[in-house]
């Protein structure tokens, strides 16, 4: 167990690593950072605090050891510290991501659950059906189905100025300013649809399988011929053993959401971490790039330790290892 | 009548030599993709209290399903009719809700994989007390705990206060038969269906759990039904014994006279391919031909395909279960009082 | 050998004879059919699949042979009158209108198809058969080989997978090497490579997975026994167990293809514009949603019957390899 929680570390490294290279031969901070017209000061520091002519290997440890260090310098894009939009970047993602996750995994849960405890009803088919439909629904195109819904559609059907839902400016309307609970959930919806429909047919379609073979395992006949209630047989033997893959798999889920929002958060011009990445990207905005790189894949390897740790928690057979 | 524990608790202790589980008439029917499989066709049984009934038959014979179809234990693709019996109760058309005070409780059953028939996230402990406290909700937790670690001792396992706490993974094979039995066992049921527990052990172990079982048998006088395909273990084991072939009963009687006097052709074939009984000189002999198809059943008597003494009748009419020969014998054979004696060994 | 032929005898001894013939009846059983004349009846059997394979079928001829179903290339600016003939409504003619570039919006799904399609079947080809290969070497060596492969699937899987694809289709541009290896920056061969290259992790997962519990079974002890070589084991034991689950894998991998070619020219980080594809015509039009909707419902459209078709193809493959696998 410990084993692979320390290989852990040796990813973080060569997997930044491997980002920062590609960034670096996919885009030229200098040239960028004088098309950005930044001024000569802060042009001579950005050299100096990178060492443009430092071999690759040095650069990257400056970089990595300035992000632990907090120092993140001055955004090219923002002319700002880049701490700020970044933070923002995050949390706006963090929250429609949780707030989507949390949606979708109850209810592909359940509906995975009720489909395999009652196989092949109604209920079971039409899931079925509807899961083949929304995996085949990937956000761009979903995404843009529903913006036409409750955009032009709406409006030329219901005889509206203003669309059913709003689709635009992202985390609030243009016209707001501060804090708005209300405001920010209904820009929410649409995206949060548009991630879940595809994702609540993955977990209905986990769920069933997990619990079908569970529900055909033979401790659950034992679990029956020793004449427990049914209720809990599926609450502490069926659903307790289908736990185990499935937190796996949402964890790992949900160590993808730091940078895995690109497309939601494009059509939607949602300011999260995606449209961060895509507008500093198109800039060779290093200093604002490089905590990007870090916090995200520190987040992908977090979870995914985390993944590993929570399986071994729920299944004592790989506890030993 | 409905049934719960004050109806049972109601009816007289059963007597020895009486049945306390009767079955008449069962048939078992699974849909399947490929058109309807009869796993079982008609089977009657009797266990008697205080007894060790073997059922003995190769794979398909219904055996298994016979015993899951009475506790209700198998999927909902299977259609279940004929009888069963618990002791004047019939269990045959109950809902799961109505069969669980029977089951763990009156009527036990242990399985043949104690790796895979154990959840393996659970403590044995916690198996077992869920055993217990499903039938005596009341009982307190250390009480219940208590009993767990007295089972666990009864069926030999070593060091209860720490195995109790271990799961299924860190225990032997043999060890976690012991456990299963200790599980089934806690709420002195009536009736222990025991389903090929032996089948997946080693041998030396497998004599260590056909032992315990007669114990167990001994002490509690629980009525014992042993399912199983290997005839050694039936010498071993079993007071009377039920041959089943193809979903119905081939032959039933005591252990003695199955063994030096059957009068089934189908039972004689068995007891040739055995190599004791083969004698020093012997060849094997193994019955020609493979179990038939349970979706398409041979017309007639099952077995005649296989049968080196098949008539004509025995291609067009099932034969009934018949008494012949030895007292509380049966045999299902038209030309059973065909069927020379013979001695084992020659 | 011969010794067992003397054994067995028909009949138990000491018992009367029988005068009914038993040879045909031994032969009750239907003669067995191969697994995979089996696997094909079962196959038969899910409606959805086979209504999907025609379908797709359909789709592909559509595509392949695009130039019988449609008079206009992708790129052909049309003219009506004098006039460039763009952002058409649908009409007589054009059947899903006319883009900005007043090309037809028909054709373009047609010579797009072709290359989602071939991106989707190559990239599944591919990143399945490097996979497998991966994937049943960890499993069958084990030990240090399966530690650094597994660690190399474990570095993969932890980079955001847009952004590697991203990053991936940019280098081309700015570095001959890269240029060299995976081809011209944004065409098709480019995009078929990166896609392919970050596809075979989870291949290589399960076959490795597969591959483990295929070793401890007997009949690859028996094989061994026989004087069988490593390779021979691998080639003609394993890897024939694990067809099922590589052709499954395969099919559901051209579905995720498709999408996810889609997804990056969709950002317009994909093939670029002069090549239609179906994600970068979504992409290109989606400023047109709302006054010509057709412009995006099409290409839109066309992905998502594709990938329906490719997933259903994949449950009923799913059911008639491994029908216990209690899928639909």
């Amino acid at each position: 167990m410990t084993r692979r929680v320390l290989w852990a570390i040796p990813v973080l490294i060569v997997g930044s690593f491997l980002m920062f290279a590609a960034l670096h031969m996919t885009t030229d901070p200098v040239a960028a950072a004088r098309h950005n017209n930044v001024t000569p000061d802060a042009l001579i520091r950005f050299k100096h605090d990178l060492g443009v002519d430092r071999p690759l290997l040095v650069q990257y440890w400056t970089a990595v050891s300035n992000f632990f260090r907090g120092n993140w310098g001055t955004s090219f894009t923002s002319q700002g510290p880049v701490w700020p939009q970044l933070r923002t970047a995050l949390a706006n993602t963090l929250v429609l991501g949780i707030v989507a996750g949390v949606f979708y995994v109850t209810i592909g849960v359940i509906f995975g659950m009720i489909s395999a405890v009652k196989q092949y009803s109604w209920f079971d088919h039409a899931t079925t059906g509807l899961s083949f439909i929304g995996l085949s629904l990937p956000p761009f195109v979903f995404g843009l189905l529903l913006i036409l819904l409750v955009g032009a559609f709406y409006e030329k059907t219901f005889h509206s100025s203003t669309p059913l839902l709003p689709f635009v400016g992202g985390v609030y309307s243009p016209t707001t300013h501060g804090f708005n609970l209300w405001d920010r959930a209904r820009h929410l919806i649409l995206p949060v649809l548009v991630l879940s429909v595809q994702e609540i047919a993955i977990y209905s379609r986990y769920m069933r399988t997990g619990m079908l073979e569970t529900i055909n395992s033979d401790y659950i006949r034992t679990a029956r011929a020793k004449g427990i209630s049914e209720r809990r047989v599926i609450s502490h033997h069926i659903f307790r053993n289908a736990l185990i893959p499935l937190t796996t798999f949402t964890a790992i889920d949900f160590g993808a959401l730091a940078g895995g929002l690109i497309i939601t958060e494009q059509i939607f011009g949602y300011q999260g971490m995606g449209l961060y990445f895509i507008d500093r990207y198109s800039n060779a905005d290093y200093p604002a790039l490089i905590p990007w790189i870090m916090i995200v894949i520190i987040f992908v390897v977090v979870f995914n330790v985390l993944a590993d740790l929570s399986y071994a928690w729920l299944d004592p057979r790989i506890r030993l290892d | 009548m409905a049934i719960d524990a004050e109806t049972l608790e109601e009816q007289p202790e059963p007597a020895a030599g009486d049945a306390v589980l009767e079955i008449r008439n069962l048939e078992v029917t699974f849909k399947t993709e490929d058109g309807m499989v009869s796993a079982v066709r008609g089977l009657d049984l009797d266990v008697r209290a205080d007894e060790v009934l073997g059922i003995v038959g190769e794979s398909g014979s219904g055996k298994s399903v016979s015993m899951l179809a009475v506790l209700g234990l198998l999927p909902p693709t299977a259609t279940i009719t004929g009888s069963a019996k618990f002791r004047g109760l019939e269990l045959i058309g109950r809902k799961q809700k109505e069969l669980q005070p029977i089951r763990g409780a009156k009527i036990a059953m242990i399985f043949q994989d104690p790796l895979t028939a154990l959840n393996p996230v659970h403590r044995v402990g916690v198996q077992i007390i869920e055993a217990i406290k499903a039938h005596n909700p009341d009982m307190s937790n250390r009480d219940a705990y208590n009993r767990a670690l007295e089972l666990l001792e009864l069926v030999g396992i070593p060091r209860p206060r720490v195995r109790i706490d271990q799961y299924p993974h860190e225990y032997s094979g043999g060890m976690r038969q012991r456990a299963m039995i200790a599980m089934m066992m806690a709420n002195d049921p009536d009736v222990l269906i025991a389903d090929e527990p032996t089948t997946a052990l080693d041998v030396t172990i497998q004599a260590q759990i056909l032992e315990l079982i007669k114990n167990v048998q001994e002490r509690t006088h629980t009525a014992v039904v042993f399912i199983t395909h290997d005839l050694g273990v039936i010498a071993r084991i079993a007071d009377r014994v039920q041959v089943m072939y193809a979903g119905r009963t081939a032959e039933v009687g005591d252990v003695e006279t199955l063994f030096s006097g059957s009068k089934h052709p189908y039972t004689r074939g068995l007891l040739s391919s055995l190599p004791a009984l083969a004698g020093r000189t012997g060849k094997l002999q193994p019955i020609a031909g493979a179990p038939p198809s349970m979706l398409h059943p041979p017309p007639g008597c099952a077995f005649h395909p296989r049968c080196p003494m098949a008539q004509v009748l025995c291609t067009q009419e099932q034969p009934p279960l018949r008494a012949i020969g030895a007292p509380q014998q049966l045999s299902a054979c038209h030309f059973a009082d065909q069927v020379p004696d013979t001695r084992p060994g020659t | 050998m011969t010794d067992l032929q003397d054994l067995v005898t028909t009949g138990a001894p000491g018992l009367p004879g029988g005068d009914v013939s038993s040879s045909e009846s031994l032969g009750l059983e239907a003669k067995p059919l191969s697994p995979s004349r089996l696997a094909w009846r079962r196959f038969r059997r899910h409606k959805l699949a086979m209504l999907s394979s025609v379908i797709l079928i359909l789709i592909t001829v559509l595509c392949v042979f695009a130039p019988l179903f449609t008079k206009y290339g992708p790129n052909q600016l049309i003219r009506v009158n004098g006039v460039k003939f763009a952002l058409q409504h649908p009409q007589h003619g054009h059947w899903f209108g006319t883009n900005e570039r007043a090309n037809d919006m028909w054709s373009n799904v047609l010579y797009g198809g072709r290359v989602s399609l071939a991106v989707g079947i190559t990239v599944a080809l591919a990143s399945t058969a490097f996979g497998t290969v991966v994937g049943v070497l960890a499993g069958y060596y084990g030990g240090w080989l399966d530690d650094v492969l597994m660690r190399i699937t474990d570095l993969f899987l932890a980079i955001p997978f847009l952004i590697a694809l991203i990053l991936l289709t940019d280098l081309p541009a700015s570095q001959p090497w890269a240029q060299t290896i995976i081809g011209p920056s944004h065409s098709v061969r480019s995009i078929i490579f990166i896609i392919a290259i970050l596809f075979w992790m989870p291949v290589a997962r399960i076959l490795r997975g597969l591959v483990l519990s295929l070793k401890e079974k007997e009949f690859v002890e028996a094989a061994r026994a026989a004087g069988a070589s490593n390779a021979r084991i691998m080639l003609r034991h394993l890897v024939p167990n694990c067809t099922g689950q590589i052709i499954i894998n395969t099919t559901l991998a051209v579905a995720a293809a498709i999408v996810t070619e889609a997804a990056l020219s969709f950002l317009g980080k994909g093939v670029d514009i002069f090549t239609p594809t179906w994600g970068n015509l979504l992409g290109n039009n989606q400023g047109f949603l709302e006054s010509n909707p057709a412009l995006v419902l099409a290409p839109g459209f066309a992905i998502v019957i594709t990938v329906v078709c490719v997933n259903f193809i994949g449950d009923g493959l799913r059911d008639a390899f491994d029908p216990k696998q209690l899928s639909v």
